[in-house]
């Protein structure tokens, strides 16, 4: 029998109003609800309207202040670099997948979103990279190489199947060296001024004996990302919204085609066991 | 499709490619559709219910309508129709901004995978009952690892909630499973027990979460099913909250002024010049 329990509110001390250090709204004298100035921590919303980039303004919402110029150059490229997860990616599947069966289009992004939620290629990877680095990043790269190497060398001979990832944001992706991603990386290092998380899982990932161990893109992000000063929990939301054109531009492409425009398997390749 | 001759890297995925082998069944186009076996026009509509179908498409078990009663009365009791729970608000919020109904419902279903509430505790709920009986069986003294746990700061899944001490829920469900005829298991007598002990030293008590876990512990549910199971949990207090809303004026669901948000953010200042690289 389930005893007698109390079931009091505990009367917690809930805040009255919502506050945020982020945007001021100064109400227009006509209409409290109207708005006759809006600030960005501190900024006048119109001054940062004709003066600053999306991406500079990208980083004061999350961080507080304008980036310096080394900080808005690698963000900028790394928001490029990140526009597009590619056509076969599963959340720009979905996306296509939905258009053209005719899903409401206010619904596209955020399903693919959903999609793309996730620890293995999604950007919930990028939040664990992120949390690895900083575990990490001050100990030896090298000691870290070894430990996955070890890892690595453990998971093939228990013959894991899919990717190793050894380490949120680094592995194999479809079983050897994501080629494109190092070279995001070393465009990435050459062209702007990288920050010592770039370096150290840089310096990490050379150290590796494994050739088909090397970066993901979630850990290009997430390295990037740090050094610019995002948290992880900022982090995995830049990434989102970084990877979030391309997944929308693959469905604008395919709104107006025939349900036929992407491919339903035939049934002599659908197998029921 | 041609296959890449340099595969032993990539095998595992040449084996996938356009092709999928589903144990849960599918449609066979002119002949039947099939859930784990069953044809489901033959076998399943009208003989079982949704909530038999949920189990048995998630897990692959058909389990007996009292286990599914259960289950769709677990799902009531994460369907207040009131708009100041979190997830809740989120779709009214939606509601307000006149979304549509599906984009409100799945927004207040994704709001509840949280750690304080909703599906998000599922895993850590069962994970602490099954460790604790696992702990009991090996002769721990089960005082000893609350108040280890506690010791070490970290929470006991299951127990207490926001808001409200007790757990209204847990004493209708508690009666549920007896009228249905379920014995009390291991999972829900040691959950119990807990229970009892929190209320006598502390004030607190076994949540529903914690009940829920334990109770479909003992009817062998384990994890990953049971977290996916409970993924539209809260969805009809989301479809209340959404449609009272949507049934509003858009914005009339609390409307803020702007002297309602209080700014701590830095003071106005003037945007410095855009420095040269």
């Amino acid at each position: 029998m389930v005893k007698n329990v109390d079931e009091s509110s505990r009367n917690d001390a809930f805040c009255d109003k919502i506050s945020t250090a982020i945007w001021q709204e100064t109400p227009s004298a006509e209409n409290p609800y109207t708005v006759n100035e809006a600030r960005c921590h501190g900024y006048e919303h119109l001054a940062l309207i004709n003066n600053r980039s999306f991406s500079e303004v990208l980083f004061l919402l999350f961080q507080g202040e304008l980036p310096t110029p080394e900080q808005h150059q690698l963000l900028e490229r790394l928001l490029t670099s990140l526009i597009h997860p590619g056509p076969r990616h599963n959340a720009c599947r979905a996306a296509m997948n939905a258009a053209v069966s005719k899903t409401h289009v206010s619904n596209i992004l955020p399903l693919s979103l959903n999609v793309f939620s996730g620890e293995q290629g999604g950007s919930h990877e990028v939040f664990q990279a992120m949390k690895y680095l900083q575990q990490h990043y001050e100990t030896s790269p090298l000691d870290a190489a070894n430990t996955l190497t070890k890892t690595a060398n453990t998971q093939r001979m228990n013959a894991a199947e899919g990717d190793i990832m050894l380490a949120a944001g680094f592995g194999t992706y479809y079983g050897s060296a994501d080629t494109y991603a190092k070279k995001l990386v070393d465009n990435l290092v050459q062209s702007c001024t990288a920050g010592p998380h770039l370096h150290w899982a840089n310096a990490m990932i050379e150290g590796v004996k494994d050739p088909t161990i090397s970066w993901r893109i979630a850990g290009v992000a997430g390295a990037c990302l740090l050094d610019l000063g995002f948290s992880p929990y900022k982090g995995e939301l830049i990434f989102q919204i970084a990877c979030a054109p391309g997944i929308a531009a693959q469905a604008a492409e395919k709104a107006d085609s025939p349900i036929t425009e992407m491919p339903f398997l035939a049934e002599e390749n659908y197998v029921i066991k | 499709m041609s296959s890449n001759k340099r595969s032993s890297n990539w095998q595992g995925w040449d084996q996938q490619r356009n092709k999928i082998t589903s144990s849960k069944g599918g449609w066979k186009i002119g002949e039947a559709v099939y859930n784990h076996g069953y044809s489901m026009m033959d076998d399943l509509i009208g003989q079982i219910s949704w909530f038999q179908l949920l189990v048995l498409n998630t897990t692959g078990r058909l389990p007996n309508d009292k286990v599914a009663t259960w289950l769709e009365n677990c799902f009531s009791c994460l369907s207040w129709p009131d708009s100041r729970i979190w997830c809740n608000q989120v779709a009214a919020l939606a509601g307000s901004t006149k979304a549509r109904p599906v984009a409100a419902v799945t927004a207040g279903i994704q709001a509840s995978d949280a750690l304080l509430y909703g599906p998000g505790v599922i895993t850590h709920c069962l994970g602490f009952i099954q460790q604790a009986r696992q702990d009991v069986d090996q002769g721990k003294n089960l005082f000893d690892i609350i108040q280890k746990r506690q010791g070490n700061t970290l929470s006991l899944p299951g127990y207490a909630r926001p808001i409200a001490k007790g757990d209204e829920r847990v004493t209708a469900m508690y009666r549920l499973s007896r009228e249905l005829g379920f014995d009390i298991g291991p999972h829900e007598a040691l959950a119990m027990e807990i229970s009892e002990y929190l209320t006598k030293e502390e004030g607190e008590s076994i949540n529903f979460g914690g009940y829920m876990a334990a109770f479909l512990a003992d009817q062998g549910f384990s994890n990953p099913d049971l977290s996916r199971l409970m993924a539209l949990w809260v969805s009809a207090g989301v479809q209340a909250c959404y449609a009272e809303s949507a049934d509003n004026p858009a914005g009339y669901y609390l409307p803020l002024q702007c002297q309602d948000i209080t700014y701590t953010g830095a003071p106005p200042r003037p945007l410095p010049k855009k420095p040269e690289r």
